[in-house]
């Protein structure tokens, strides 16, 4: 593994010429940053103009490996294609605070704002740039803000629409829905869509929006990002330390660091080199408590909103039959001209089964396997029932 | 220290400095109060613990959309809403013996402008008439429960009725009266329903047609969700990710968007977000609340005055509030030392039936169809069924959301068994027996209440405002245990019934609190000051301008969803403050404002939210 030095605290802060340098590059590099990290060997373009993410190549390497080796490509697609990657980056890269100009958007111009030590004079701003709290902005803000503003991604998307889904137009007129716009024809002749009385407006994307958090939420992510020692008022309570999922950086720092320090001691080779079976002979001597993180974050990555990084072309939900959001047209579309009674979409209608499904019901390995969860102690008096039926569907 | 704190908390009028009443908690008890309240010219402050998901809330014309959203992330795996166990735990034990543990969820609800209704099912049954005399009716058929409190209520069914119609019209109940698709268990009504019922979804009626099969009376289940367009809101589109989610289009009818809303456009309330109160401040006899501290979004200390305080922040920490009040005395509202005590909380019994087809949780709306038949009671909830223990209302439920159910259903243990028999954890996501496939009976068992299932302040642990969080203190008594024994089959027959391949239950283990959000009792009405917290009215026995509006007050927790009781009991609260003579006659018959479609969503609002980088609404409305 490389030496790392993510948090450089203790470097003196001096606007150097340097530093407005990387600042004026990066700003007109903003738009090549945006498409973020697309698969190991593309990391580097952010590497190339000096901006610091959090997790480094190197890292990034390894995470990718580990978690196509927790959700493998088949015949299907895995972790790898649905972008996992680029979910658990944004996470680990948001600060608290590091939306310096207050606009609920993380961008080059907050990264300004932090260096210049600019401070908004709203009051409703107030300590914009501050984002490790201690009352400056210093170069530790800095340090902070740069991962922030270029890989996080949202704690909390905004709401309520992604603007994927149209208007139902009995419902809200077109005439009257200032905020949408006319979509391109094909995307109104889709399948979700067809047979449904909508007018083809979509709603903006809210979604891409973050919601700003309030001062308890903000404590608590940081608890999170950096561990209960960075939140001095929490020394009274046991959870903040003893929760897996808190100070996720260092916990990523030192689990990707073992998974290579095992791969090598074991097999002498990098743990993306290594065969799938080797693979789960050091996920077996790591950390369990770090292997169960890396699977909640592997199943968030693949089944997230698209706008948190992960589930990229809404890949992981095609794979498990999700369709996700689908406000604000829904399943069941109110008819205003008929008081009381509800459009279907026909593809996916709210009352039943889709046309094309089928009562086969599972692989006989799951079934072996739901046969003995049924059984098991735990869950007396399970029950394997003698004659499942499946109500409209054809046998 | 200082965070950012670009989140000013005001809505309503902004302009009003003397308040005649102080509510602490903006959710379905406090909003229902604030409503009466305000509506009768009495001028409110509302202090609300969370933030507002809801900017525009206060400005006059068309609802506008929230910050809610179809995300999972968001709302359930980041718990947008919910109180962070980071930075204000609970604890939790058994017995009075065990040391208390710090527990990341000790039945915690959200802390958000309007309260937990705004991201549950609202699913709102009324009890029926024999839960209000249920020591009673317990006593005459001779079952008695060594180490329970049951209590008759100070008040009867048909006393509370004309509320129950009044929540029901304000918040837009669906449902079916009488006849096919009725609960034949509920009481008697004054009144229809005053929204058509619920289109079904597919799990909902898979497991109705079980349940119709054996004889059971599944029913449309009683929902605040819009069938149709009421009250300036739109109707449901059924999107389905609907409990754990705040609607996108204001379709629940949860008390933000009726009762809350109602009372911030008449003028004379005005609700604080992100204010966190602290304590409650007496005077020197003990018999008054002469006004609150709270801790605003800066984390400074503020107070704020009125003439009585109406606590409403539910009930753990509404009797948290009054340990923290009068740390030197016996605590407000505790001569009697029932303070605190017969915390209920509904005992659920969930059984999990895996059909051969998809059934698609991810659609339809939270809980469209249910049944009572397993409550343990008679038709028009007249009388104790015999031979059958005490149950509760089963909701027909599954799963919608992916990401928690891998979480839930693919722990280490289920992975390591699923391993044996050569299923990987990618087969079990694509196949997706644990989501997919489900559909879930969920019975709202009712728990005895127990004198010693009780919450008091932990001695140790202490939250990010360094004051003693809430120690819960709860073990489950044989009566909801047997009972759950006893209908666990009958629950395993509908399945089925109803063509399931697999049924079983999830496991119950007592050393992990309990997480139903049915959270009851701990200041419990009665007419006798030594054996009960607050009187008939909500009133504290020891203080003469306290008064509680939520959950806190049930005496027994019936079998039923408890919200509707709740606003119910807060409507009657306030009505009997401003209108002590006839608290009945403040209620009218007159419909809804604003009855009509909802063709213009309102996008300014949300739109000046993003654009402006700051809190909208913040404007008086007069």
């Amino acid at each position: 593994m490389r030496e790392t030095s993510p948090l450089p605290r203790a470097a003196a802060f001096e606007l150097s010429r340097r530093q407005l340098l990387r600042l004026f590059t990066v700003g007109a590099g903003a738009t090549a940053l945006r498409l973020r990290y697309r698969a190991p060997a593309l990391a580097n373009t952010s590497r190339a103009v000096g901006v610091s993410s959090f997790l480094t190549t190197d890292e990034l390497v390894t995470l990718d490996a580990a978690t196509a080796h927790i959700v493998p490509t088949d015949s299907n697609v895995g972790a790898r294609e649905c972008g996992t990657v680029d979910y658990i980056q944004g996470m680990l890269s948001f600060m608290p605070g590091s939306d310096a100009n207050c606009d609920r958007h993380l961008s080059a111009a907050d990264l300004s704002a932090t260096v210049l030590g600019l401070r908004m004079p709203s009051p409703s701003c107030r300590d914009g740039g501050d984002v490790d709290g201690n009352g400056v902005v210093d170069a530790a803000d800095v340090v902070f803000a740069e991962s922030a503003v270029f890989d996080a991604r949202p704690v909390y998307a905004g709401g309520p629409f992604s603007g994927r889904h149209p208007q139902p137009h009995v419902l809200e007129p077109s005439r009257n829905c200032r905020a949408c716009h006319v979509a391109p024809v094909q995307q109104a002749s889709s399948a979700a869509t067809a047979g449904v009385p909508t007018l083809n407006y979509y709603p903006p994307n809210f979604f891409e929006e973050h919601v700003p958090l309030p001062r308890l939420q903000a404590l608590s992510w940081k608890i999170r990002i950096l561990g209960a020692d960075a939140v001095p008022e929490v020394v009274d309570n046991p959870l903040a330390s003893e929760v897996l999922e808190t100070d996720l950086r260092r916990r990523y720092r030192d689990g990707l660091a073992a998974l290579e320090a095992i791969s090598q001691q074991q097999f002498g080779k990098p743990f993306v080199q290594l065969t799938g079976q080797q693979q789960t002979s050091v996920f077996n001597k790591a950390d369990p408590d770090f292997v169960t993180l890396l699977t909640y974050h592997t199943v968030e990555g693949m089944l997230c909103t698209p706008e948190y990084g992960g589930n990229r072309d809404r890949l992981g939900w095609q794979l498990v039959g999700f369709d996700g959001d689908s406000q604000p047209l829904g399943y069941a579309i109110y008819d205003e001209s008929v008081p009381g009674s509800y459009h279907e979409r026909p593809d996916r209608p709210n009352f039943g089964p889709n046309p094309d499904e089928d009562c086969a019901g599972f692989s006989r390995n799951i079934d072996n396997f739901l046969t003995i969860v049924s059984q098991a102690g735990l869950t007396q008096p399970g029950r394997r029932f003698s004659n499942p039926y499946c109500l409209d569907v054809p046998k | 220290m200082s965070l950012p704190s670009n989140i000013l908390g005001v809505l309503g009028n902004t302009d009003l400095d003397r308040f005649d009443a102080l509510i602490i908690g903006s959710g379905a008890g406090g909003s229902a109060a604030a409503h009466v309240l305000a509506a009768t010219g009495q001028k409110v402050l509302v202090l609300e613990a969370g933030d507002n998901h809801f900017p525009g809330l206060d400005h006059p014309g068309m609802i506008p959309w929230p910050l809610y959203s179809n995300d999972e992330i968001k709302m359930t795996i980041r718990r947008f809403d919910f109180q962070d166990p980071l930075v204000e735990p609970r604890t939790f034990r058994q017995t009075e013996r065990d040391v208390a543990r710090a527990h990341p969820d000790v039945n915690n609800l959200t802390r958000n402008v309007g309260g937990a209704a705004v991201i549950s099912s609202v699913s709102y049954p009324r009890f029926t008439a024999i839960d209000f005399r249920m020591a009673s009716a317990l006593q005459d058929a001779g079952r008695s429960y060594p180490g329970t409190s049951f209590a008759d209520w100070p008040l009867s069914y048909d006393e509370l009725e004309p509320f129950y119609a009044e929540t029901e019209r304000l918040s837009g109940i669906a449902g079916i009266a009488e006849g096919e698709g009725a609960d034949p268990f509920q009481s008697s009504r004054s009144g229809p329903f005053p929204l058509p019922p619920q289109p079904e979804m597919y799990a909902g009626r898979v497991l109705a047609n079980g349940a119709t099969q054996l004889g059971y009376h599944p029913f449309n289940y009683l929902s605040a969700v819009n069938t149709r367009p009421y009250d300036g809101r739109s109707p449901c589109v059924s999107c389905g990710l609907c409990t754990n989610y705040g609607c996108a289009r204001n379709a629940k009818g949860s008390p933000a968007v009726t009762t809350l809303r109602k009372a911030l456009l008449t003028g004379n309330c005005q609700l604080r977000y992100n204010a966190h109160v602290s304590r409650l401040m007496l005077d020197s006899a003990r018999r008054h609340i002469v006004g609150v501290e709270y801790i605003d979004n800066d984390g400074q200390t503020q107070t704020a005055t009125a003439e009585y305080v109406i606590l409403a922040a539910s009930p753990i920490e509404s009797v948290r509030l009054c340990f923290l009040s009068d740390p030197d005395g016996p605590s407000i509202g505790n001569s009697s030392g029932h303070l605190g005590r017969h915390m209920m909380f509904h005992f659920q019994t969930i059984g999990v039936g895996i059909f051969k087809q998809r059934l698609h949780g991810e659609r339809g709306r939270s809980i469209t169809n249910g049944m009572a038949d397993l409550r343990g009671i008679t038709e028009g909830g007249a009388a104790l069924r015999q031979d059958w223990p005490l149950g509760g209302v089963i909701e027909f439920g599954t799963s919608s959301e992916p990401i928690t159910a891998a979480r839930e259903s693919l722990q280490p243990q289920a992975l390591a068994f699923a391993h044996v028999v050569g299923v990987s954890f990618k087969q079990l996501l694509v196949e997706s027996p644990f989501h997919a496939h489900i559909a879930v009976m969920i019975m709202h068992g009712e728990d005895a209440p127990q004198p010693t299932n009780r919450v008091d302040l932990d001695p140790t642990v202490r939250d990010v405002f360094g004051l003693p969080v809430p120690r819960l203190t709860y073990k489950n008594h044989a009566f909801e245990l047997d009972a759950s024994t006893f209908y666990k089959p009958k629950m395993l027959d509908v399945l089925e019934a109803a063509g399931a391949a697999y049924g079983f239950f999830d496991p119950f283990d007592p050393s992990v609190p309990p997480t139903s959000r049915h959270i009851m009792g701990g200041l419990r009405m009665g007419s006798d000051p030594h054996e009960s917290v607050c009187d008939a009215w909500g009133r504290f026995h020891d203080v003469d301008n306290l008064y509680c509006v939520d959950g806190g007050l049930f005496v027994t927790g019936s079998g039923y969803n408890p919200t509707t009781t709740i606003i119910a009991l807060g409507l009657r609260t306030a009505a009997a403050i401003v209108s002590p003579a006839g608290p009945e006659r403040l209620l009218s018959a007159a419909p809804p404002q604003s009855l009509g479609i909802h063709t213009r969503p309102h996008v300014s609002a949300i739109r000046e939210y993003y654009r402006r980088g700051r809190p909208f609404g913040t404007r008086a409305a007069h």
